[in-house]
């Protein structure tokens, strides 16, 4: 089996996006109503809440195949359920405590708060996340056999 | 808190095990759970109705099999219903504050007694020893290490090894007395009830030597530590440590902290269907079976690390030697730091995950960066 790619123009990261229903999802519908040009590098996974994240599935992701994840939700003090965006902040911060551990880079996963009426933002930061998961190259996990 | 000393002769267990007595004899407790030497060797937590038959209690045995705030979590996972004294090692006594926390426990019946703790040495290397469990005991509490055994990973860097929570606190560090320290309404009740007197005075040395047993066990910590990350640093070199996980799952299975009735890794999550074993096999050309064993790590680490209380049960537990606790304690560090928060200080601190501040960890978030 070939190496696998590295940092190089042909490397096309995947990014898997786990979106909270009330304010990032909406956000992304937004930029593609009013056509904002992003990346195709990004699916979509929809949540009611970014609290509702369990860092299983952001792990799970990146050693299966994701190169990147983002979680979005909605601003602080805009969560429909009070305080979801919250805990899954504190989530996140163990998360890259552990990541660290495991010596893969914290520009892996991408806690960002985007709200129903920032189309723009959505497509701006799937841009940034995508060109830089493109120059880190492939996830560490997704490619090894024995993990 | 009162404090006094209690007659010992120069024998701690002696001394602990005619307090124990004395509070089954006057009904302070009705039932007590302490450690204890079985009849066919090696020892067990066993939970004592019958004051006439304590005699196997060693409240300072030399192995710790299983966590005392696991074991507690099933024993008053409901309200036993009647007054329950349970004598516990500092880790134990932390992980039952965790465990309440978590609502796993129910407390009300419960008379905490925590025990100064010299530390324990590995079951299996134990019996393999041959050492008598009593004679075991009394070589940790004179401060050495019986002979054909070590100290675990776990104890060896264990910083809070004084009994410092609980309604009934036993001393033992700092010299050859035995102290009691008691919250004042017990104390009151093990006054009134003729058990032991309180005559204001425990171990002079003791703080002192508290004190240094920390320092002591900070920089074996630190020094464990910074060779852990020479020897892990990478993710390959770590995956290397861990390459012998056969996913047993007895860590975690062990561990205080992990309360879950079904841990999602024993859920339809992860039983996957073989056209999915296919896929991975398919995609990277092999794929390692047991799968997901380093996932399974990764995992409990983000679940269990703020609460880690540091007792290494899951070093005990693993059949393949791994340095489990070793890297749990690494991370927990961290994680706790970030978070102020000291796991089984205090029922009064909220576990980190429960809550959260509005203007904390900013940086996760993207702003600031």
């Amino acid at each position: 089996m070939a190496e696998p790619a590295k940092t190089n123009e042909n490397f096309e990261p995947r990014i898997v996006a786990f979106l909270c229903h009330w304010c990032t999802y909406t956000g992304a519908d937004l930029a593609g109503t009013t056509r904002q040009q992003y990346p195709p590098n990004v699916r979509v996974v929809h949540l009611m809440c970014s609290g509702a994240i369990d860092v299983v599935y952001v792990l799970k992701a990146l050693m299966d195949g994701a190169d990147g994840v983002l979680i979005g939700g909605c601003h602080p003090g805009d969560c429909h359920y009070q305080s979801g965006n919250f805990k899954a902040r504190r989530r996140v911060s163990i998360l890259n405590k552990v990541l660290e551990q495991f010596g893969i880079p914290r520009d892996r996963v991408w806690l960002r708060w985007i709200s129903a009426s920032e189309g723009r933002k959505f497509a701006e930061t799937i841009r940034e996340i995508t060109a830089t998961v493109k120059d880190m190259g492939p996830a560490e996990f997704k490619e090894q056999w024995d993990v | 808190m009162k404090i006094g000393t209690l007659p010992n002769g120069g024998d701690a267990i002696k001394a602990a095990n005619e307090l124990f007595k004395g509070l089954l004899e006057k009904g302070i407790v009705e039932e007590l759970m302490a450690p204890a030497v079985q009849p066919g060797g090696s020892c067990s937590l066993a939970l004592f109705a019958d004051a006439e038959r304590l005699d196997p209690i060693l409240p300072w045995a030399p192995v710790m099999p299983v966590q005392g705030g696991r074991a507690l979590s099933k024993l008053a996972f409901t309200d036993p219903g009647v007054k329950t004294g349970v004598v516990l090692r500092p880790c134990e006594a932390r992980a039952s504050v965790e465990l309440i926390k978590l609502k796993q426990i129910v407390p009300d019946n419960i008379l905490f007694i925590t025990v100064d703790c010299p530390g324990t040495c590995e079951v299996a290397a134990f019996k393999a020893s041959g050492v008598d469990e009593v004679e075991g005991a009394k070589t940790l509490l004179s401060g050495k290490v019986p002979e054909g055994n070590n100290l675990r990973t776990a104890c060896s860097i264990c910083e809070n090894p004084a009994a410092e929570v609980g309604e009934i606190r036993i001393h033992i560090f700092g010299g050859g007395d035995v102290a009691i320290e008691a919250e004042d309404e017990v104390a009151t009740k093990l006054e009134e009830a003729e058990v032991v007197t309180f005559s204001g005075a425990g171990i002079a040395g003791r703080d002192e030597a508290v004190k240094a047993l920390k320092a002591e066990r900070v920089k074996a910590r630190d020094e464990l530590f910074a060779k852990f990350d020479d020897e892990t640093g990478s993710l390959e070199k770590l995956k290397e440590a861990f390459s012998t996980c056969i996913r047993c799952y007895n860590c975690m299975e062990n561990c205080p902290i992990c309360y879950c009735k079904v841990c999602i890794f024993k859920s339809p999550t992860f039983e996957h269907t073989g056209d999915k074993y296919a896929a991975w096999a398919m995609r990277k050309g092999v794929q390692k079976l047991p799968t997901e064993t380093m996932l399974f790590h990764m995992t409990r680490l983000n679940h269990m690390s703020s609460s880690c209380i540091g007792c290494g049960v899951c070093d005990t537990a693993c059949p393949m030697g791994l340095p489990v606790a070793t890297l749990f304690r690494k991370v927990a560090k961290g994680v706790q730091e970030m978070f102020e928060y000291q796991p089984g200080r205090s029922l009064d601190d909220d576990i980190p995950l429960s809550v959260f501040r509005e203007d904390e960890l900013q940086a996760e978030s993207g702003s600031g960066k």
